[in-house]
């Protein structure tokens, strides 16, 4: 249940109003925290913001990215961002909603072996963050990936908690989500 | 000691290095979380579109920010994070060090009126994991004054926190800014 409503669209400034619409096809698929986010419009600029360098920048690929953000998701019982995310990876990267579901609860299914390297350490990193240690970066790097892209993926990684947080705070699950995206 | 090392200057694209340069203009030099978010430039600017925007005052002032903000981090133990900014609350607003470690546990004091004090409550729930934040939790703050937009801008500094939380805990960040001077090395 939601537990704050969404402000009146009619009623808010124009400039946030922009703001939102702007936003509001590329990140269709989290729609329902970006309208209670329009309550504190820096935080929905923030959220627009990090999603396009995070998730649509650099060297690792969108759809790892996505799997890992459901990855992490799964971990914290998020079912609002798995729904979300895992929309986005079944209108766009072929998944199904089985496999979408089975990311979420540590399937890695038919991933390469370094895909798979680095989902379990992102799942490790969501579970108990504080537990890393040295010979998570020699796993890592000896599956190929370097300071860049583990730092790359550790920013999903804290992503999917910066969301997974509003959406715990703020009531939002499953249902919430519209589970598609552009 | 962090399980990464930081980049060197040389590792640095242009933009990052310009984000480095803002950030020491106000701060001295970059935090490390700053600087081993160097390692990717689109990180590095994720930050600096994060930080500022949500931490300037609105509705709530920044001192009450950075409140909630160590509070989320000692709910989630990050070290690194709520030792700095219990710092930069003792070295800007002028907080007694042991005051601030009372509030940032959720401890009611003369500093911090009930109202705030139960947004600290709520941020403190809200960083609890597999606990989610329920209608009561919600009407408290209410109960408090707090309208609905001013509870969304109070959870943005919580969710501010599990972001760098998670992150400076997963590569172990050495606390920042000042030599470790508390008995476990950090504030």
């Amino acid at each position: 249940m939601v537990l704050i409503t969404p402000p009146d669209l009619e009623e808010i400034d124009a400039d946030v109003r922009a703001d939102y619409e702007t936003g509001r096809h590329e990140h269709r698929h989290f729609d329902a925290l970006r309208r209670l986010l329009v309550r504190f419009p820096p935080a929905l600029r923030a959220a627009d913001g990090m999603y396009d360098l995070i998730m649509e920048r650099g060297l690792l690929d969108r759809r790892l990215k996505e799997e890992i953000f459901v990855a992490c998701s799964g971990v914290r019982g998020c079912g609002y961002a798995v729904a979300a995310h895992g929309g986005w990876l079944t209108a766009n990267a072929g998944m199904t909603r089985a496999e979408v579901d089975g990311l979420a609860g540590g399937d890695p299914g038919g991933r390469s072996d370094p895909d798979r390297v680095l989902l379990a350490f992102a799942r490790k990193v969501t579970a108990a963050p504080y537990r890393t240690v040295a010979t998570d970066i020699d796993t890592l790097r000896e599956a190929g990936f370097d300071e860049r892209t583990i730092v790359e993926a550790l920013t999903v990684v804290a992503l999917s908690g910066w969301m997974n947080g509003y959406a715990a705070s703020l009531g939002l699950d499953a249902g919430d989500s519209t589970g598609t995206a552009a | 000691m962090a399980i990464l090392p930081y980049p060197e200057m040389s590792d640095l694209s242009d933009e990052v290095r310009a984000h480095f340069e803002r950030f020491a203009a106000d701060h001295g030099r970059p935090s490390l979380l700053r600087w081993m978010l160097g390692w990717s430039p689109s990180a590095s600017e994720a930050m600096e579109g994060l930080y500022h925007p949500i931490f300037a005052s609105a509705k709530l002032d920044r001192r009450l920010k950075e409140l909630l903000f160590v509070a989320a981090s000692e709910q989630r133990q990050c070290f690194y994070c709520m030792g700095g900014h219990s710092r930069f609350l003792v070295n800007e607003y002028g907080y007694d060090r042991d005051d601030v470690e009372r509030m940032r546990r959720g401890e009611a004091v003369e500093q911090m009126d009930p109202a705030e004090h139960a947004l600290v409550m709520l941020i403190r729930r809200a960083a609890t994991d597999g606990e989610p934040v329920t209608p009561d939790d919600i009407a408290a703050v209410r109960a408090h004054g707090w309208d609905d937009d001013s509870i969304v801008e109070a959870l943005s500094a919580g969710t501010q926190a599990h972001f760098t939380n998670t992150f400076a805990q997963a590569v172990r960040l050495e606390d920042d800014i000042e030599p470790s001077e508390g008995p476990d090395g950090y504030f």
